[in-house]
């Protein structure tokens, strides 16, 4: 498996715990997955924006 | 002094956090409060998990402001992601997923927000984003919306759809950038508001 593949996954928080520590210590060192991650988190989280945001209640 | 926040950029913002300025954190929460709840309810279903997922999603931020690079990304996709990581943890802990109810997102609840009190670009942008998701071929659509709203693994979505875990991943990937393309480069405003 590349892990450079495991970007998309990462942002959108799809992996589990081992593969997230193995991707994070990639990241540390890989421009490339970096600059690719700016790109696929900002993606991601349109996501975010597409569901009911109902004001929270008031504590 | 909140008057003077209220015209500074979330990034601006995000460096009084690094410096403990507890104002700016709560500017920053009255500005993402509401889209993060609302994204922390449609992951754990859960009003007193949601909360929990908000709020120490806000405290991780404080603790970790001075780390935000401005130039990976801009403050509120910064926010949402910890906001999501947060609820995703928390999903995956308490076993909430309920399978049955993973594909309501393009079918609004009603009653579930009356439009009325709520902000007009908080509806504007949930449309804008919705409509480009009815667009993405349905494979891939499913893939994101398993992964960000069910709070799924890759693997776990491997096994549920019965694909290769490859195929998985390069649903994921062609759907993130599918959805780029459709919502062209949203923010690109605020991305030139740079910080001191």
């Amino acid at each position: 498996m590349d892990i450079h593949d495991l970007t998309a996954a990462y942002a959108l928080d799809a992996l589990d715990a081992d593969e997230t520590r193995e991707y994070e210590a990639h990241l540390a060192q890989c421009v490339r997955c970096r600059a690719d991650l700016s790109t696929l988190s900002e993606s991601a989280t349109a996501l975010a924006w597409a569901v009911d945001a109902p004001p929270p209640p008031a504590s | 002094m909140t008057r003077e926040l209220a015209h500074l950029s979330d990034e601006a913002l995000v460096a009084l956090a690094a410096r403990s300025e507890q104002t700016a954190l709560g500017e920053l929460y009255d500005r993402y409060a509401r889209p993060a709840y609302g994204l922390a309810l449609r992951i754990l279903r859960d009003d007193a998990l949601a909360e929990d997922a908000v709020q120490e999603a806000f405290l991780s931020l404080w603790r970790t402001a001075s780390r935000f690079v401005p130039e990976r990304g801009k403050a509120s996709t910064w926010i949402l992601t910890l906001v999501h990581r947060r609820a995703v943890d928390l999903v995956r802990r308490e076993e909430l997923r309920r399978t049955d109810q993973i594909d309501e997102v393009h079918e609004p609840t009603a009653g579930a927000s009356s439009g009325a009190d709520e902000q007009a670009w908080l509806r504007l942008q949930r449309e804008r984003v919705q409509a480009a998701l009815q667009q993405l071929p349905d494979q891939q659509r499913e893939a994101l919306e398993l992964a960000y709203y069910g709070g799924f693994t890759q693997s776990e979505l491997a096994e549920r759809l019965g694909q290769p875990i490859g195929t998985i991943k390069s649903r994921m990937f062609a759907g993130l950038a599918r959805l780029r393309e459709l919502l062209g480069d949203p923010g690109m405003e605020t991305a030139w508001t740079s910080t001191t």
